[in-house]
C-alpha cells in the first residue's frame, strides 16, 4: 500500500474516532409516538398503537385517529416493525393490503420526508406518527404520546 | 355466466370504478385504491385424464369519503366473469354497515381471501368453502345487509359479522344473486352470525364460531327447495415460521322434493399447515374430510364435491408481489378418486 493511501486511511480513522467521542452519547436515542399539540390526545396504549398501524379503526373521544407511517430513516422503520408491529416488512405490507382487500377503505399514508410528515401532522390533529425524540424536542408543534423504543446502550 | 354477454357491462364497470379511484380531488378529498390480481393456472387431473388452464384477473376497487365507503370486486377469466362483491358502506366508530353483494361471513377462509389467489398461500380452496361457480355446496355470496365490527375488552377484541340477505338458488349448482342481472333467479333469505376473538396485541391466535341459515329455492326438476343450517368453529394460529388454519362445519339440510322431504346432516373439517422456510419459500399441506356424507340427499346434488382430500404444496414469492405455487393433491368424491397437480402464477399490482 502506498504511503499516501495509508495516510488517508489513518486520517479517516482519526476523524471517525473524533466524531464518536464528540457525539452526545449521554442522551439515549428514543423513538416516540407523536401527534400535533392541537390534538386532544394524551396517551395511546400499546394495543391501540398496534391496532392503529394495522389500519384497524381506533376512535378516541369520538375522533377516528389517522396513522401516518414514517420511512424517512431505515432504522425507524426497522424498530417500528420489530417493537410495534412484530412482523417483517413483507408480512406487514401484505397484512395492510389484505385488510383493504377485505374491508375496503384506504391504506396508511407513507412519508419519506420528515418535513412533509410534520406538515401533515400540523394539518391533521387526529394524525399520529412516530419519530426520533430529537426531532420532536426541537419542534414546538409536536407532543409525545409515549416512548416506543429506547436505546439501552 | 357466458363471457361475451357481459363484456360491455364489464368494461363499463371497470371504467366507473377506475374513474372513482383516480378522481379523488373531484370527490372532495376522498381516496381510493385499485388492485389488479392476475393469475394463470395450469392443472392436470388423473381421472378423467385431462389438462386444463385458466387465465384470470381479479379487479378490486375501493373508495372512501368521510364515513362512506365503496368496495367492488370483479373476477374475469377465460371461463367466467362475475361481479363478486359490490358494497356500499357506512362506517361509525369501529363498525361498518354494508349494503350490496358480499362474501358470506361463514367460517374463516371466505372472508379472508375472497377471489384474490395471491393472498391465499395455496392454489385451491378447501372443498367445503369452494365458490358456487366451482361446484361449492354452501352459500358463499349473499346480497343484502352486512354489519361488521369489533368491541375491545382489554387486550382482546371481540369481532362480529352478521348478515341478513338474499342467498343463492339452485339450478344444478348454487347461483347467488347477480348484480348485473338482478331479475334472474329466485332468491330467499340467508342470514349469518360470526363471532371471533382476536388478541390483536400478539396476533398469534384468532378463534371464532359461526352459524348460517339459508333457504334455497330450486329450479331443478324434482327439488322444490332446500333449507340449510350450518354452524361451526374456526381458528388461525401464527408464529414466526408456522401458520395453522382450521375450521369445522356441521351442515343440516332439508331437501323438499315435490313428493317428499329428506333431511340429513354431515360434518366437514379442514386443517392447513404452512411453514415459512424463509421470506420467499412456504411449504404447506392440507387435509380435508367429510363424515356422514353417505346417501346424503343434499350432497347427492353435487356429485363433484370432494369429500376427502390431502394435498401438499410449495409457494415461492419473488419480486415483491409475485408468487409461484405448485400443489399436488389426492381427492375423493362420491364416485371417483383422482390426483390433481396444479401450477399457478399469481400477483397483486
Amino acid at each position: 500500500m502506498k504511503k499516501k493511501t495509508q495516510a488517508r486511511i489513518l486520517f479517516l480513522f482519526i476523524f471517525l474516532f473524533q466524531l464518536n467521542i464528540n457525539s452526545p452519547a449521554t442522551t439515549p436515542r428514543r423513538l416516540l409516538l407523536v401527534c400535533d399539540t392541537n390534538s386532544n390526545l394524551s396517551y395511546l396504549s400499546p394495543i391501540e398503537t398496534r391496532k392503529l398501524f394495522l389500519n384497524v379503526p381506533v376512535v378516541k373521544s369520538g375522533v377516528r385517529l389517522k396513522p401516518l407511517r414514517n420511512i424517512s430513516d431505515p432504522l425507524i422503520s426497522d424498530i417500528f416493525l420489530q417493537k410495534v408491529i412484530f412482523m417483517s416488512k413483507r408480512s406487514y405490507e401484505r397484512k395492510l393490503l389484505s385488510r383493504i382487500f377485505r374491508y375496503g377503505g384506504k391504506n396508511i399514508p407513507v412519508y419519506s420526508k420528515i418535513h412533509k410528515l410534520k406538515a401533515e401532522l400540523h394539518l391533521t390533529p387526529e394524525a399520529v406518527t412516530y419519530m426520533w425524540s430529537d426531532q420532536v424536542e426541537n419542534d414546538n408543534n409536536l407532543k409525545s404520546l409515549g416512548v416506543l423504543w429506547e436505546d439501552s446502550n | 355466466m357466458v363471457y361475451h354477454n357481459h363484456t360491455g357491462k364489464f368494461l363499463y364497470i371497470l371504467i366507473v370504478i377506475t374513474s372513482i379511484c383516480y378522481a379523488p380531488v373531484s370527490w372532495g378529498g376522498g381516496t381510493g385504491k385499485f388492485l389488479v390480481l392476475p393469475n394463470i393456472n395450469g392443472s392436470y387431473r388423473s381421472d378423467p385424464d385431462e389438462v386444463d388452464y385458466e387465465f384470470a384477473a381479479d379487479l378490486f376497487a375501493t373508495f372512501e369519503l368521510n364515513q362512506f365507503r365503496f368496495l367492488g370486486e370483479y373476477f374475469l377469466s377465460n371461463e367466467e366473469q362475475e361481479l363478486e362483491r359490490f358494497q356500499l358502506g357506512l362506517s361509525f366508530n369501529s363498525n361498518l354497515l354494508w349494503l350490496g353483494r358480499f362474501h358470506n361471513p361463514i367460517g374463516y377462509w371466505n372472508t379472508q381471501f375472497h377471489h384474490g389467489s395471491f393472498f391465499e398461500t395455496s392454489i385451491s380452496r378447501p372443498a367445503i368453502v369452494e365458490f358456487e361457480d366451482d361446484g361449492g355446496i354452501l352459500p358463499l355470496h349473499q346480497s343484502g345487509l352486512l354489519m361488521e365490527g369489533a368491541f375491545n375488552h382489554g387486550e382482546q377484541t371481540l369481532g362480529y359479522s352478521m348478515s341478513i340477505a338474499a342467498g343463492p338458488d339452485f339450478n344444478n349448482k348454487l347461483e347467488p344473486w347477480d348484480v348485473l342481472d338482478p331479475g334472474s333467479g329466485t332468491h330467499d333469505i340467508s342470514t349469518t352470525l360470526n363471532l371471533y376473538l382476536d388478541p390483536i396485541l400478539s396476533t398469534s391466535v384468532l378463534a371464532g364460531l359461526f352459524i348460517n341459515y339459508t333457504e334455497i329455492p330450486s329450479d331443478a326438476i324434482d327439488v322444490h327447495d332446500i333449507q340449510q343450517i350450518n354452524f361451526g368453529i374456526y381458528g388461525n394460529w401464527e408464529s414466526e415460521s408456522w401458520r395453522l388454519i382450521a375450521s369445522s362445519f356441521y351442515v343440516y339440510n332439508e331437501v323438499n322434493r315435490l313428493t317428499r322431504s329428506e333431511d340429513d346432516t354431515f360434518f366437514s373439517a379442514y386443517l392447513q399447515a404452512e411453514y415459512n422456510h424463509s421470506d420467499n419459500w412456504i411449504f404447506y399441506g392440507r387435509v380435508e374430510g367429510t363424515v356422514g356424507e353417505g346417501n346424503d340427499a343434499y350432497l347427492a346434488l353435487f356429485p363433484e364435491y370432494v369429500e376427502d382430500k390431502i394435498l401438499g404444496g410449495i409457494r415461492y414469492d419473488f419480486v415483491s408481489n409475485n408468487a409461484l405455487k405448485l400443489e399436488i393433491s389426492g381427492n375423493h368424491t362420491d364416485e371417483d378418486d383422482f390426483a390433481h397437480v396444479m401450477l399457478q402464477w399469481s400477483a397483486v399490482f
